[in-house]
């Protein structure tokens, strides 16, 4: 047996630029934010400070986000990369 | 829907990139998101690589050879898809390589050692001929790099096959029948099960800590010869009911 992957491409689609819109218009449920873009709200859902690296390379993913603000960490001190 | 109260995930796009010739991983930076139409974020920029791996000293960018790293991430109703792009411009054939893609789903609180997606299973999952198996015990017996990499895909095995014949070396892996291009996990809420899960064609390497937790798969390519473009994609299924539901919405077909 193997696997079929068949949603793994992105259409060419991806590789224009549109008008600019909110990406999470187009997400019923998943918003993206990237996290060197990302809202003091968004940054103090995890409870840490990011590490430098995050802001470069991280991907804020929020699944039902009308729900997050009941997520609240206390405030942070590291990250473990 | 309605099913995550508060949940929090992190894509790593890209975390970094290693291969498998040796047990060595640097760290990508350099990533400028941009907004890209109604397709979600973007970014293009020269191929970074951080020269001190440390957080305590920061981002200290260098550029080993000339490459440009595109991506694009793309958020639908059940599923985020993501697109790598490497470009090689050394003037220079570069051997194969893997792209990390990190998906965290942990790793919150002041002494990072609480959840940030509540009811999100510390155990994860991993597919070998089409069934979901626990993670653990593969990232308990068969780790072999940094980021817990445990599991080779057959392209992993390619890759590895390759550094073992022609430089007599590579690294240590620990013989095990190859695996699917899949990481998964469960996440119990009020309401019902949920799962989330990594999927690529490309995958070559399975990893990704039990301890954070995360999810994490490793995109091969290469060799390219100057001029050569590498396209990896892969997919993040977000689904309720479970791992089933997951290999349905993500097309994983035995």
């Amino acid at each position: 047996m193997r696997i079929m992957i068949r949603f793994c491409l992105i259409t060419a689609s991806l590789l224009t630029t549109g008008v600019l819109s909110s990406s999470a218009e187009n997400a019923d449920t998943i918003r993206l934010t990237p996290m060197a873009q990302a809202s003091a709200e968004q940054l103090r859902l995890p409870g840490r400070k990011p590490s430098p690296y995050e802001i470069d390379w991280s991907i804020l993913v929020e699944w039902e986000k009308s729900q997050v603000g009941s997520f609240n960490f206390p405030f942070p001190n590291s990250l473990q990369v | 829907m309605g099913k995550i109260p508060g949940g929090l995930f992190q894509f790593s796009v890209p975390e970094f990139i290693t291969s498998l010739k040796r047990r060595h991983v640097d760290f990508v930076c350099g990533q400028r998101w941009v907004e890209n139409g109604s397709d979600g974020w973007k970014t293009e920029v020269p191929f970074q690589l951080v020269r001190r791996p440390s957080p305590k000293d920061g981002i200290v960018p260098y550029i080993p050879y000339r490459a440009t790293l595109s991506a694009w991430v793309k958020a639908s109703s059940d599923r985020v898809d993501i697109h790598l792009r490497f470009v090689n411009r050394s003037g220079r054939q570069l051997d194969s390589q893997v792209f990390w893609i990190c998906l965290l789903s942990g790793t919150g609180g002041p002494d990072s050692d609480q959840l940030t997606v509540p009811g999100f299973s510390r155990e994860t999952f991993f597919s070998r001929q089409g069934r979901f198996q626990p993670w653990y015990p593969q990232e308990n017996s068969f780790v072999f790099m940094p980021a817990k990499g445990s599991a080779l895909t057959q392209l992993g095995w390619e890759h590895h096959e390759f550094y073992r014949k022609r430089d007599g070396t590579a690294i240590a892996v620990q013989q095990h029948l190859a695996v699917d291009g899949v990481r998964a996990a469960i996440i119990e809420t009020q309401s019902g099960r949920c799962a989330v899960g990594l999927t690529s064609e490309s995958a070559a390497i399975l990893g990704g800590k039990i301890m954070n937790p995360c999810t994490d798969l490793g995109l091969g390519f290469g060799p390219l010869s100057d001029g050569d473009v590498a396209d990896l994609c892969a997919t993040a299924g977000f689904v309720e009911g479970g791992l089933p539901q997951l290999k349905k919405n993500i097309s994983l077909v035995d």
